[in-house]
């Protein structure tokens, strides 16, 4: 057996990652003080980020949407360990058949819809499989190739390999080795595969898992949770079907396209310093160009990949871009690459609303009121993961808020200083009828999901990974609504200012680092102080729900002593009497869930006097006696600030009961209730009345 | 104007369901008692969540309460409104569930939904089995020819004709439904509307399925209307009622159809007015919590008559399309007559005055 060969790269990026541990450093270093001056000079300054793995692929997409590949990845071991193995994540694999662990899991209602796959449909299933993988000098490594399950022990699971080394990758060693391989994408399933004319590549070519202190840190692909990557660079050549010519998006800047023999058309595309590479081509695409510019910003091109049946909301798909790019930009980290490419899918795709470096899938209806805010949510959604999933690229298999709980904070944040609350719109029979004067507040409506699920569930706290959570219902609210109500509770409680220094720091800090949730406490409590901190933990460490509530409150007249008042000669028996002077009120307060949160309790006296006390941390009941002018209502968190409260409505209590606004509800309903038995009534006589 | 336009059998409807006003405000008596029943369990938890809570006064403040409020509320009490998805579901047409071949399985567990959503079909049923009971007495009314404006001849007619009136009134449901089931629901299992190339496509076959439903269903409705008024007109046997209201419909497919249509509309017109223009009671003022009542029973009364006023002019077009046609005048009869032996002409004046062999 050959000994491989295992060493530094002789090229200029050698050359970088090469340099003295010192520029790292102090690039980080740098990063960590002044993001907001540097990114846009890093924007011209090229790339800087010390890539960890980076491919070069050469793959061929057919018209019936298998692809042929040869890719080279360089792998820098960045740890402090040496690795015996790769561990390399064949996603497609998730289709291959109904036993992988993505499609067991969807089918106990684990993840995403499957529509797409169909049993008896052999070009709706997927797969890839590793021809041939060798190291830079020829050493056949296909042999020692084993698919493995690290998280459930699945053997039916194609999506993870193991490849033995013959010699483990040092510490700032570099391997380089080249994978053959065949694919084929699925019908459009969980935001990748074909449809009709369209096909949407990602997680198409065999990736590398995550380097680690700790080992490799690579997961099978799971139908709740999303990926995990190291950063790199990316050279891309694809030949497709020349009807794609000129409609084709990719992650990075198109370098070249030129007609390829064979009528196909063949793209060069290049990207630095991202962690995934997506490509997208449909025939129908209409290519829109433009560029963002604001002051302080660097200036970013913006590709509109856009279905004719979309062309409507063209201009909405693009101020909502623009608005993203501002508002991320200037709260959490300035968009770093020259050009964000957002793609439309078609109708029916399953492709909507996915993220991948420098490109975004949106998702657009044919009638699109603007009340909806639909394509803008899922625009500005979507983009912000470019911060959240690009930049600071966090462990989305084990934990997933950091990105989707991130960014939805982040998102609903923006749409609201952008465009406003929604109104309710209800789609009847595919026609949308708007509703204005039901509006949908954020953050509070798009995160109702969360609150149900602690009414029946309850099973996992945020902090357990995400893969391991029982099941999609759990994963997505722990990953989208409890952390981005905890962040917009947190923002309400300790003030916008601090709220938004955090958030700001954390983004610099650590970003292109991959952080944890402890990275980000520790900047809470940096900049926060520990009772922030405290409460951010809190959250994520329960399953449970917050829950105050006011249990009892009470007025009575205010009397004098009654029995026996004095000692010795001087008792006197005296006998209760109201004090027309003053009122006694009682109230009682509890904490009926199981995780708390720092909040006031206000108690309201007639003339218009209010006390505010704070929840007195770790008090499971407060006991309120008043005197004086007469209690009116006492409430817990009466400003709400406090969005993971999961009923709202038991937070106050009047002392004395106030009908009107219920009886006015029962008239309303009792002639909704009248008509909508009239229309019954035409069931069984006539008239459509 | 044509006694059978559409005009003329539309004001006949209406004047004939006017005359019927008693009846009429028995039915919107029945229907305000049958709301309040079914409302109570909402109303009440309304009251317990609200009447000592500060929500009260902030709803009243409007604003982006009124989600928080609902969102909260409902699933607060999923006991108190049940399953609404699923009605959600059918009034929509969004949604749905999915079998395991990835079908729709439309329907599926809707008759036995929780809460109020359940409590609804249940009311559903009563209604229109009350709708079709009395729609006897409506029928025997219409189709009188002397005065029946009474409560008693109304309650007699009713009890005359209940047992063909549920007939058709069950014949009418079960017919609805299984319209909604076949022709709209199963019909939806025959594509994947995903696999679709445009969106457009998939809402026009939506709106094709669900026009196919209301024509099938309005249809069933019309034959089960034209075979009371049959019955009314003094077809006493059920079956033969409805084998003339189907071959009354058969044999005018569009004006009864046109009926059904102006009707309905009439029908909803106020409800529509009421929606966008009706007063909002604040809970306090006594005065004005009469006058807001009082509009709303208006609103329905309105609605109640008018489904009465189809039946009239259903019983109208009917009645109209049997009437006899006037005998024309006969012909006088020529008649030659050659006898063989000639007679003596002073035996008939007049050959044509009397026919003769």
């Amino acid at each position: 057996m050959t000994r491989p060969r295992i060493s530094p790269v002789p090229s200029t990026r050698v050359a970088r990652t090469a340099t003295s541990a010192f520029v790292v450093a102090a690039a980080a270093i740098a990063i960590a003080a002044t993001a907001t001056a540097l990114v846009p000079a890093r924007a011209e300054a090229g790339p800087r980020v010390p890539p960890v793995a980076s491919y070069t692929i050469e793959a061929h997409v057919d018209a019936d949407h298998g692809i042929t590949g040869k890719e080279t990845v360089r792998f820098t071991n960045r740890t402090h360990m040496p690795f015996e193995d790769l561990r390399i994540h064949l996603y497609l694999n998730a289709w291959r058949n109904d036993r992988s662990t993505w499609l067991v899991e969807q089918a106990r209602a684990g993840g995403r819809n499957d529509r797409g796959v169909r049993a008896k449909d052999p070009a709706r299933w997927g797969f890839t499989e590793i021809h041939r993988i060798s190291l830079e000098d020829g050493t056949d490594l296909t042999g020692a190739l084993t698919y493995i399950s690290p998280d459930d022990g699945n053997p039916d699971d194609r999506t993870l390999v193991s490849v033995a080394l013959p010699r483990p990758v040092a510490p700032g060693e570099t391997l380089v080795f080249r994978i053959d391989w065949e694919g084929r994408f699925p019908r459009a399933v969980a935001r990748t595969g074909w449809k009709d004319d369209y096909v949407l590549g990602a997680q198409w070519f065999p990736k590398l898992g995550v380097a680690t202190d700790r080992g490799w840190n690579a997961h099978q692909f799971h139908a709740g949770t999303e990926f995990f990557a190291d950063f790199g660079d990316y050279d891309v050549t694809l030949t497709l079907p020349k009807a794609m010519k000129g409609r084709i998006g990719a992650t990075g800047v198109l370098k070249d396209e030129s007609d390829f023999p064979g009528d196909l058309v063949r793209v060069h595309f290049l990207a630095e310093d991202v962690h995934d590479f997506a490509f997208t081509a449909c025939a129908r695409f209409e290519v829109v160009r433009d560029t963002f510019s604001a002051p302080g910003l660097p200036n970013v091109d913006v590709i509109l990949l856009l279905q004719p049946d979309h062309r409507p909301v063209r201009d909405r798909y693009l101020k909502a871009v623009k608005a993203a790019l501002s508002d991320y930009g200037r709260r959490y980290l300035p968009y770093p690459y020259p050009v964000v490419t957002v793609v439309d899918p078609p109708w029916g795709s399953h492709t909507e609303g996915m993220e991948y470096p420098m490109l975004f899938v949106g998702g657009a209806r044919e009638l699109a009121p603007h009340a909806a805010h639909s394509p803008e949510s899922v625009t500005v959604h979507e983009f912000g993961h470019q911060v959240f999933y690009g930049m600071l690229a966090s462990n989305e298999f084990e934990e997933a808020h950091l990105d989707e709980g991130f960014n939805t904070y982040a998102t609903l944040k923006t749409l609201k200083a952008a465009f406003g609350d929604p109104s309710l719109v209800i789609r009847f029979f595919g026609l949308p009828v708007v509703f204005p004067s039901v509006v949908l507040p954020y953050p509070e409506a798009p995160n109702e999901r969360f609150h149900r699920w602690t009414l029946t569930s309850r099973s996992d706290a945020t902090d357990t990974p995400s893969f391991r959570q029982l099941d999609g219902a759990a994963i997505r609210v722990n990953a989208y609504t409890r952390t981005a109500l905890l962040l917009a509770s947190a923002e309400r409680t300790f003030g916008e200012a601090v709220w938004s220094k955090v958030m700001k720091t954390y983004a610099t800090r650590w970003a292109f680092q991959h952080p944890t949730s402890a990275d980000f406490v520790a900047v809470v409590k940096e900049v926060a102080g520990g009772a922030a901190a405290d409460a951010v933990t809190g959250i994520w460490s329960t399953a449970g729900s917050v829950d105050y509530a006011v249990t009892s409150a009470s007025v009575r007249r205010a009397r004098g002593t009654s029995g026996y008042i004095g000692e010795g000669e001087a008792r006197a028996f005296a006998a209760a009497k109201d004090d027309a002077a003053g009122w006694d009120g009682f109230a009682v307060a509890q904490s009926l869930g199981e995780a708390s949160w720092p909040v006031d309790v206000e108690l309201r006296f007639e003339g218009g006097a209010r006390v505010r006390r704070p929840w007195v941390a770790g008090a499971r009941w407060i006991r309120y006696r008043t005197s004086g002018p007469k209690l009116l209502a006492v409430e817990v968190d009466p400003d709400h600030k406090c969005l993971l409260d999961s009923n709202p409505l038991n937070n106050g209590r009047l002392t004395a009961a106030a009908p009107a606004e219920a009886r006015r509800w029962g008239v309303r309903l009792r002639f909704w209730a009248q008509n909508a038995l009239e229309f019954f009534a035409l069931l069984g006589a006539v008239g459509l009345s | 104007m044509r006694r059978d336009s559409i005009p003329v059998l539309v004001s006949r409807g209406l004047v004939s369901a006017l005359e019927t006003w008693k009846a009429l405000l028995l039915f919107l008596a029945l229907n305000a008692l049958l709301a309040a029943a079914f409302v109570h369990p909402l109303a009440s938890a309304l009251h317990s969540t609200l009447d000592k809570s500060p929500w009260g006064e902030r709803l009243a403040g409007g604003g982006t309460e009124l989600h928080t409020f609902y969102s909260a509320f409902t699933r607060t009490h999923p006991d108190v409104l049940g399953d609404v998805e699923k009605w959600d579901e059918a009034i929509t047409g969004e949604g749905g569930e999915r079998g395991p071949t990835g079908k729709a399985t439309p329907l599926t567990g809707f008759f036995l939904t929780a809460g109020l959503s359940g409590s609804l079909v249940a009311y559903m049923v009563l209604t229109a089995f009350l709708a079709a009971l009395f729609s006897g007495g409506l029928a025997g009314r219409f189709g009188a020819e002397r005065d029946r404006s009474s409560l008693a001849a109304f309650g007699a007619d009713a009890a005359r004709f209940a047992f063909s009136s549920l007939v058709f009134g069950i014949l009418s449901l079960a017919g609805i439904l299984a319209a909604y089931r076949w022709v709209y629901a199963a019909s939806g299992t025959l594509y994947e509307a995903d696999d679709l190339r445009y969106e457009w496509e998939a809402t026009g076959l939506l709106l094709l399925r669900l026009a196919a439903f209301l024509l099938v269903a309005a249809y069933i409705r019309l034959v089960a209307a034209y075979a009371r008024a049959a019955m009314g007109q003094g077809v006493a046997n059920p079956f033969a009622a409805l084998m003339s209201g189907i071959g009354f419909v058969l044999g005018h497919p569009v004006r009864t159809l046109a009926l059904e249509i102006v009707f309905g509309a009439l029908g909803l017109v106020p409800l529509l007015l009421w929606a966008f223009l009706g007063p909002v009671w604040k809970g306090t003022e006594g005065a004005e919590l009469a006058l807001v009542v009082s509009g709303q029973q208006l609103v329905v009364f309105v609605r109640i008559v008018t489904r009465a006023s189809h039946l009239g002019a259903a019983s109208a077009y009917l009645r109209r399309t049997r009437e006899p046609v006037s005998p024309a005048p006969a012909l006088p009869a020529r008649v030659t007559v050659e006898p063989s032996t000639p007679r003596d002409p002073g035996d008939s004046k007049d050959p044509a005055a009397a026919p003769a062999i």
